[in-house]
């Protein structure tokens, strides 16, 4: 296209495409007044604040809404403008309150600065003001509409990015205000974009409300939200050492995320300020905790971690990092656990569910991570999302889906066993039978296959594997799939041909695959499911797999796995050891180690008898909490980094207080393979110290001496772990890095396998097992435990915001079921499984399928691990427990 | 001039009583320095001295706790701490001055909207512990209660 | 002259499709289905044809966009939305003789090419609603309308839609966002409507009149049409006059017939005999008229010079004894109510005035406030956003034009010299 030639105040600007006034002229550093404009949502042109003169034109005109043509000349600072800008200033601040200050606003309002910048120092207006009473109907926002400027960006958000439509504008004229629909806010998921991108101060936080003002942020640090796998951009801002509020990029251009953020980022801030924070390291004694010091806990660690090492030999030592860690702290643990201790019994939360993802993506395509970006996803024009609540477990993911399905018309078929909130915006909704995910997936290769609609020219290629995959699906019949599934044999074909026929079609999957039994061969077959419809390599295309937390893909990457060395280098391979044995001049143990579950188990069995767990809740999180404690008290010593004093740490022998991310610097790795870095906002509070710091004191006490500074640790990540080679934090600068990054090209990689792809790399091959119906006749009911979007553990249950909105676990059940049981609504009931019972309120909820009970994860009264059972599945040991069979009574 | 002239004043000193002249004349005036712990000196009204947060006449405090006057410090000596009433209202839970970083430029009472914190006339403010110089709200309020009617400072 | 649109208004059951077709109805179709739409279009291209709806934009013109945009299917659509005050021209061809509407909808779509059409009907006109639907239920049975009209290729299917009570919904793109089932609220342009109208389709939206003039045009030629009214502005037009008039009503004229004929005439002069204090010549967004102005041909030209438009030809005659303040009070509170709280300017500015001509007429002006009223209007003339905006300030910038000294007598006398009062909303 040819280039744009026009003056904006007497500077001639060259633009490449055509773009409003606005944007033009913050090319040249102009800044036009905007209130309603915001770059990601449609124009609305309602200010008029953003009115400019262009030349040979009698009126002003707006600049948001007029594209600039060739040869035009625009003046926004003409007194004509300024005029203009006066008079609609003025009535913009007839009815406006003369509250600034004591509005949380003040100091970072544009209608502040753009009143001291162009209005009149005194209203002409004599009569009565207008007066809205605050709207408190939601819990977390603050709607004072006697400030709104009518703008409308926060009904354009909820609509066009969050795509919830919760807010709407009501009445007309001068009465208008932004609010719910007749106050109903059930709609809404608290994502605060509307708080963030008011101009004025209408919308608040009512966390936030009274409590800060803009100049009394003392720090303001950039860094990663530490809560799940999405790996958001934001900025934290403390003063005097406490975290006073999280912001976001206004611009919406920044990291992964774009700016947005979730519930969990934006309100759940608060736990580094919480009371219960620990100070000093505890030693237990007779029984009790006894404070102690740094020195002689350490000591003592490192003394009783040698008298076992030296009686039971290192295999008795087994060590688990948590999914809130850096990648610099998971690369410490395992380092000090195969040098200093000398064992592979390193594992990581991964082993909840996402190693399978890995595992099947590296046998696939030979690398362990999803094949493209979060942010492609809205070029899709296609998702399949399966077995992940992308709205709940990794919102900003479903952020990029509801992109793809609202700005680029994509089809968006949601399979789920259970609730899944992103059902609203698909086309297509399969509801299978928890534990026949495989047989729907391989269903849906089936008809690929049976109807032609698979990649021909790939196949031309790649002809054996074409030839596995579609032998293998030979007997999943539309048919056969549909009795298994449950899912009408037409539906399936429709959900195949959709998605076979989008160019490009991306797949999103997450724990509802991984977390079941054979979550390795159904990752596989998903993987095969986007290799022949010939989706590998594209933008906008592949595969992505969901991890849960922010920490677990880096873990798996630096090499905190049993069977693998940093970037998933086999243990078993001696080239391997040997290159790695010289970096950390340490002989390395050969023999692969035990997973989290193995360790449990082996702790219970007596063959395990010393624990090092950094930042994991094995009490809490894994499931079968009855004899998981059990299996831990039997330990000789258990050692437990943590922030709080965590079911876990209440077990063990030596607890250390741990920094959290507010206080540290590191790396995460996102699902995205991302790495960004975060920084310090603050102080460490009270005696707590980075888990790096801890690891590496005690490593040095028995005789290992490491580096412990982050910066200096991702140097050394980036010598030892192949596909980190080349990252530092100064490469990370400026918004993180995909691995694997490119020297010569300066950047990450952001699709994998473009230059083309072979299928499986290696010869794995593993099926997806037979989808046995999980619910039976004692226990009719499937267990669907899931996260909560404003819940994900340990720290959001410190945390002030989320539980104002949701403080307590309930149990989601069908209308049908529930009115079978003469259940009501709020009703306390009892959900029995084999193994435990959990007594909590029933919550009546349409979006729950038919014979499924939603319980969420991670409430600390009711503990989810209660009803299951530990079991783990063969291929990647990971423990069996997203869906468990149970029986619903009325208490 | 005349050698007797010269003579005259050299045997009388002239030049000393010329000299003296103003020490005889200022023997009799009304001293200027004045013994100032016994002898308190009349402070003019606009005078800087400690700060003051004013009440409303029903008692209530004017302060907003908006925090324009931490913002205007120069020396940032001004600490405000807020929350939320139950009403939603503003609650203050801290503002204390710093007085031993304060250089009494009345920035902050200036920058004030709602006339709030004034400059009161008490200049007496030396002490022996840095606690004690550390001024918090009670301490603020209680100097305005002293000074009602007379912080005409800036109104 | 002799009736044209409204020659049939009197004739007992006309909204019944018999009587209509025996009254020489629907003879248009067939001559338009003789002729290539690309024809018919030319033929209304030069009769001058403008629309009748306040804008006065060439419809010929506004069609030739549509026509040019090769996307399908294409949308008509009538607006009956006359909300505006004093405006009551649409309702005997909603009301009374529905069939001549839906025949000039049938040729226009046929023109057009659009196959899918609405009568977007102001929701005040339940009467309308029932008629409408009935005449369009006979025009189905009669295959005038449905799939393969008479035997040809064209198919057009129409539709009835009630408005929910806004005036800005009267504006072609806040209709189509109201008959879409969004908030009716202006749209940002560009994109135009003649390419992405109603469903983001090429829609054409004219008004009842215009489109009931079609078939005259296509049935006795463009040139007999063209032939009527003036030059610029030719054909028959529907007058609503209200007001201290002896005979108000719908009077059918050539266009250019004076003002003076059009009160003293056909409106039967002045009730009780007094003396004519100002007309508002178009509906109360176009600007008032002094008696000077009696002579003025009723035309889109001359209005223009006089400084008002002739807007939707709803004349309001006031005579001596009214209070300017009082009116342009009322009007104001019309526009506050209508405004659709989208751009600052008409939101704010309209609630400001409002409030400042009440307290005026209640007897609390300054003479401030005049300064006040006129630098609001200026700001709601040059950045409002859309039309409502710029026609909420013409009776107030006329008013203070011309009746200036009734507001300096409000201000001096400290209450309205005529004795009434503005209802203030709390």
């Amino acid at each position: 296209m040819k280039t744009i030639n026009v003056v904006i105040n007497g500077i001639p600007v060259q633009l490449e495409r055509p773009m409003n006034i606005v944007e033009a002229a913050k090319r040249v550093g102009i800044h036009v007044p905007h209130f309603c404009y915001h770059k990601e949502l449609t124009i609305y042109a309602g200010c008029r604040i953003c009115m400019v003169e262009v030349k040979g034109k009698p009126r002003p005109v707006a600049g948001c809404s007029t594209i600039m043509s060739d040869g035009m000349e625009v003046f926004t600072e003409s007194e004509k403008v300024i005029a203009a800008r006066k008079g609609v200033l003025e009535l913009q601040l007839l009815h406006h309150p003369l509250d600034c200050p004591v509005c949380d606003k003040g100091g970072e309002c544009a209608l502040q600065d753009y009143a001291f910048k162009y209005g009149a120092a005194q209203t002409r207006f004599i009569e009565n003001k207008r007066l809205i009473p605050v709207n408190y109907n939601n819990p977390l926002l603050e709607r004072n509409m006697e400030r709104c400027v009518s703008c409308k960006r926060c009904v354009r958000i909820c609509a066009e990015i969050q795509g919830d439509w919760v807010l709407s504008d009501m009445n007309r004229g001068s009465r208008v205000t932004m609010e719910s629909f007749c106050g109903d806010e059930s709609e809404c998921v608290h994502c605060g974009h509307c708080l963030s991108n008011c101009p004025v101060g209408a919308i608040q936080s009512r966390l936030y409300k009274h409590v800060g003002r803009p100049w009394y942020v003392d720090t303001e640090a950039e860094t990663i939200c530490p809560y799940c796998a999405d790996g958001c951009t934001m900025t934290l801002q403390t003063r005097e050492d406490k975290v006073l509020r999280v912001v976001s990029d206004e611009t919406y251009s920044k990291g992964a995320n774009r700016g947005s953020l979730c519930v969990r980022g934006r309100f759940g801030y608060d736990f580094p300020n919480s009371n219960e924070r620990l100070t000093t390291p505890l030693v237990k004694k007779d029984g009790y905790f006894v404070e102690s010091n740094w020195d002689e806990a350490v000591a003592h660690v490192a003394k009783r971690l040698s008298e076992i090492k030296s009686a039971a030999g290192p295999d008795a030592i087994g060590a688990v990092i948590g999914g809130r860690n850096t990648n610099e702290e998971a690369y410490l643990l395992q380092k000090f656990m195969r040098t200093a201790v000398g064992t592979n019994n390193i594992d990581n939360m991964a082993r909840m569910g996402h190693i399978n993802a890995l595992n099947a993506l590296e046998a696939a395509f030979g690398v362990a991570g999803s094949t493209n970006q979060i942010k492609d996803i809205a070029q899709a024009k296609a998702v399949l999302l399966i077995g992940n609540d992308a709205a709940t477990e990794n919102p900003i993911t479903g952020l990029a889906i509801k992109k793809a399905v609202l700005k680029g018309g994509a089809k968006l078929i949601v399979a789920d066993a259970g609730r899944n909130m992103m059902t609203k915006h698909s086309s297509q909704r399969l509801t299978y039978r928890a534990g026949s995910e495989g047989e729907l997936v391989m269903g849906l290769i089936n008809a690929v296959f049976a109807t032609n609609m698979h990649d021909a020219d790939l196949e031309a290629k790649n002809t054996s594997v074409f030839d596995k995959v579609r032998a293998k699906a030979g007997k999943y019949t539309p048919a056969y799939v549909s009795e298994k599934t449950g899912i009408p044999a037409e539906d399936i074909k429709r959900a195949a041909t959709v998605f076979a026929n989008a160019k490009p079609a991306t797949i999103v999957f997450g724990k509802g695959i991984t977390a079941t039994a054979d979550g390795f061969g159904k990752s596989l077959a998903l993987a095969d499911l986007a290799f022949i419809t010939g989706n590998v390599g594209k933008p906008g295309g592949g595969i992505n797999p969901m991890a849960s937390k922010a920490g677990e893909q880096g873990a798996c990457d630096v090499g905190a796995l049993p069977d693998r060395l940093p970037g998933y280098r086999k243990v078993s391979s001696a080239e391997d050891r040997k290159r790695l044995g010289g970096l950390w001049k340490s002989e390395l143990p050969e023999n692969p180690g035990m997973t989290v579950g193995e360790m449990v188990e082996a702790a219970g069995a007596g063959k395990l008898q010393a624990m090092y767990v950094v930042g994991a809740n094995l009490a809490y999180e894994l499931p079968d909490t009855k004899n998981t404690v059990e299996y831990l008290k039997k330990l000789k010593f258990l050692v437990v980094h943590d922030i709080f004093m965590s079911e876990t740490a209440q077990l063990a022998d030596v607890v250390f207080p741990a920094a959290t991310f507010a206080e540290k610097s590191g790396t995460f790795t996102n699902s995205e393979r991302r790495v960004q870095r975060i920084a310090p906002a603050m102080k460490l509070q009270g005696g707590a110290r980075p888990d790096g710091e801890i690891i590496a004191a005690v490593s040095a006490k028995m005789g290992r001496p490491m580096d412990w500074e982050p910066a200096v640790v991702m140097e050394k990540i980036s010598v030892s772990t192949p596909i980190y080679a080349g990252i530092t934090y100064d490469t990370l600068a400026g918004g993180g890095v995909q691995w694997p990054y490119y020297e010569e090209m300066k950047s990450g990689t952001a699709v994998l396998h473009a230059e083309g792809v072979t299928g499986r790399a290696d010869n794995t091959d593993a099926g997806v097992g037979e989808g046995a119906a999980l619910a039976g006749k004692v226990f009719p009911f499937v267990a669907d435990i899931t996260v909560s979007l404003y819940h994900s553990g340990t720290t959001t249950r410190r945390t002030r915001g989320p539980n104002m909105v949701v403080g307590k676990a309930l149990a989601g059940m069908n209308p049908s079921d529930a009115s079978g049981l003469g259940i009501a609504d709020g009703d306390t009931v009892v959900v029995r499984s084999s193994t435990g019972e959990l007594r909590l309120p029933a919550s009546i909820d349409k979006a729950v399928p038919s014979g499924v009970v939603h319980i969420p994860a991670h409430f600390a009264d009711v503990c989810a691990g209660t009803i299951t059972g530990l079991v783990l599945d063969p291929a990647g040991k990971t423990p069996v427990a997203r869906y468990w069979p149970v029986a619903v009574t009325k208490a | 001039m005349s050698g007797l002239e010269k003579f005259i004043k050299t045997i009388f000193f002239w030049e000393i009583l010329k000299g003296m002249k103003l020490t005889f004349k200022t023997m009799f005036d009304k001293p200027v320095t004045r013994l100032y712990p016994k002898e308190k000196p009349v402070v003019p009204p606009v005078s800087r001295g400690l700060h003051a947060l004013r009440r409303h006449p029903n008692g209530k405090e004017m302060c907003i706790a908006c925090g324009l006057c931490a913002a205007y410090c120069p020396t940032r000596c001004i600490n405000i701490r807020t929350s939320e009433n139950p009403d939603h209202s503003k609650a203050i839970d801290v503002y204390e001055i710093e007085i031993l970083k304060c250089l009494f430029c009345g920035y902050c009472v200036e920058a004030c909207p709602v006339r709030a914190l004034t400059m009161t006339q008490e200049y007496e403010l030396a002490s022996y512990t840095r606690e004690s110089l550390l001024y918090t709200k009670a301490m603020l309020l209680a100097n305005g209660d002293r000074y009602v009617g007379k912080e005409t400072h800036f109104d | 002259m002799d009736r044209i649109l409204l020659k049939n208004v009197d004739v007992p059951n006309i909204h019944d499709i018999d009587v209509y077709m025996a009254h020489g109805g629907y003879i248009s179709l067939d001559k338009a289905f003789a002729m290539d739409p690309k024809d018919v279009l030319e033929e209304v291209k030069r009769s001058g044809l403008r629309g009748r709806g306040g804008a006065w934009f060439p419809a010929g013109m506004k069609w030739q966009f549509c026509v040019e945009v090769p996307k399908f299917p294409k949308y008509l659509i009538a607006n009956a939305d006359e909300g505006e005050p004093g405006t009551f021209k649409d309702r005997p061809f909603l009301e009374t003789d529905p069939h001549q509407l839906i025949e000039g909808m049938i040729v226009s779509a046929y023109a057009i090419g659009a196959s899918g059409g609405y009568i977007y009907l102001r929701g005040e006109y339940p009467d309308g609603y029932r008629t409408l639907n009935t005449a369009i239920k006979q025009a189905y049975d009669r295959n005038l309308l449905g799939k393969n009209i008479k035997g040809t290729d064209f198919s057009f299917d129409l539709t009835v839609h009630r408005g929910a009570g806004a005036y800005i919904c009267g504006e072609a793109s806040a209709l189509i966002e109201s008959l879409e089932g969004k908030r009716g609220q202006f749209r940002v342009r560009p994109p135009y409507m003649a390419t992405h109208g109603a469903f983001a389709m090429p829609t054409v939206v004219n008004n009842v009149e215009t489109l009931v003039n079609v078939s005259h045009i296509i049935n006795h030629g463009a040139d007999w049409w063209g032939s009527i009214g003036t030059k610029e502005s030719p054909g028959p037009k529907v007058f609503g006059i209200s007001g201290h008039l002896n005979r108000p009503g719908l009077y059918e004229e050539a266009m250019g017939v004076t003002l003076r004929e059009l009160i003293y005439e056909r409106g039967g002069g002045i009730r009780g005999g007094k003396k004519l204090k100002g007309v508002i010549p178009g509906g109360v967004s176009t600007s008032m008229l002094t008696p000077d102005f009696l002579d003025m041909k009723m035309d889109v030209k001359s209005l223009q010079d006089a400084g008002s438009a002739i807007g939707s030809g709803a004349l309001m005659v006031m005579d001596e004894d009214t209070c300017i303040v009082h009116i342009v009070w009322r009007a104001m509170a019309f526009f506050q109510h209508e405004s659709c709280g989208r751009c600052t300017p008409c939101r704010e500015g309209t609630d400001w005035m409002l409030q400042i001509l009440a307290r005026m007429e209640n007897g609390g002006g300054r003479m401030e406030d005049l300064d006040i009223l006129a630098d609001v209007c200026h700001t709601i003339h040059h950045n409002c956003f859309c039309p409502l905006g710029e026609g909420a300030v013409m009776p107030v910038l006329s008013s203070l034009k011309y009746f200036r000294h009734e507001y300096e007598e409000h201000i001096k006398a400290g209450k309205c010299p005529k004795g009434l009062r503005a209802r203030v909303r709390h």
